[in-house]
């Protein structure tokens, strides 16, 4: 019987032709899951980088706050830095005054981005972003 | 050996039937081929969105910016809407400017990357051009 199945020409193209057909549908189907896979992939690359710049938004608002807060500072004629330290803690984030840089974190969602403001007090105090990245979960 | 081969009957029920697996498998591969052109699309359109706001965030002021990526603003002021070409895509550039009691000014800046009139990407984000501080 297996002899007679293994030597009998009968349906041997329809076999190559059902096969053939096989591999193509393997061929498309792998085509389309990488495809999606690529466009999955593009779309999540996107949501990164509009959560990215959201934060960076934010941190330049942040930012705003902080310069008014130092000019107001700068406005009272007293001490300086008691002053700012007076001024940073009625702003609604947390922002800490060390070593003549202010710091402060924005977030969206789990992702955080982390800033560095430098102080500059050689004329009159001056704000320049000293650190600036993003903190991933 | 059998000489006698198919009748015609079956010779076109094979063809047809062989014609209906290919038109659906050529489906297949071209919704493939089409699936990865969008996909190339959405990260080409990122890619220039992303180039815009780097250019516009790293210029020492937004209008600086802008003069970098060719655009006048007008006289009062940066705020308004521009659209450059860049890669292949409508880069539409939206500043506004955000009110604040600020030493220097605020603006919120929207991007976006559109192919035949059709938005692909987007971000939202904000300048802080700084009054005693360096923008």
């Amino acid at each position: 019987m297996v002899k007679r199945a293994l030597t009998c020409k009968k349906g041997a193209s329809s076999v190559l032709v059902i096969l053939l057909l096989l591999v193509l549908v393997v061929f498309g189907v792998a085509a389309l899951t990488t495809a999606l896979s690529g466009l999955r992939l593009g779309q999540k690359v996107s949501d990164w980088n509009e959560s990215y710049y959201r934060l960076e938004g934010q941190a330049a608002r942040c930012w705003a706050e902080i310069d008014a807060a130092v000019s107001r500072a700068a406005d009272t004629g007293g001490p300086f830095e008691r002053a700012l330290e007076k001024e940073l803690k009625q702003l609604g984030f947390e922002a800490a005054l060390k070593d003549n840089a202010i710091t402060y974190e924005v977030r969206t969602g789990e992702s955080r981005l982390h800033v560095t403001l430098a102080l500059d007090m050689e004329q009159s105090p001056r704000l320049r972003p000293a650190e600036w990245y993003q903190i991933q979960p | 050996m059998n000489k006698k081969g198919f009748t015609l009957i079956e010779v076109l029920f094979s063809i047809a039937a062989l014609g209906i697996i290919c038109a659906v498998l050529l489906k297949l591969f071209l919704l493939a081929g089409s699936t990865n052109e969008r996909a190339a699309d959405i990260q080409d359109a990122q890619v220039a969105v992303a180039s815009t706001a780097e250019i516009l965030a790293g210029a020492n002021s937004l209008e600086d910016g802008l003069a970098s990526l060719s655009l006048i603003p007008p006289a009062n002021g940066p705020a308004g809407q521009y659209r450059l070409l860049r890669d292949g895509f409508t880069v539409v550039v939206t500043v506004s400017e955000e009110p604040g009691d600020y030493p220097g000014t605020l603006y919120s800046l929207s991007i976006d990357a559109e192919q035949d009139g059709k938005k692909l990407v987007g971000i939202e984000t904000a300048k802080y051009d700084g009054g005693g501080t360096d923008g």
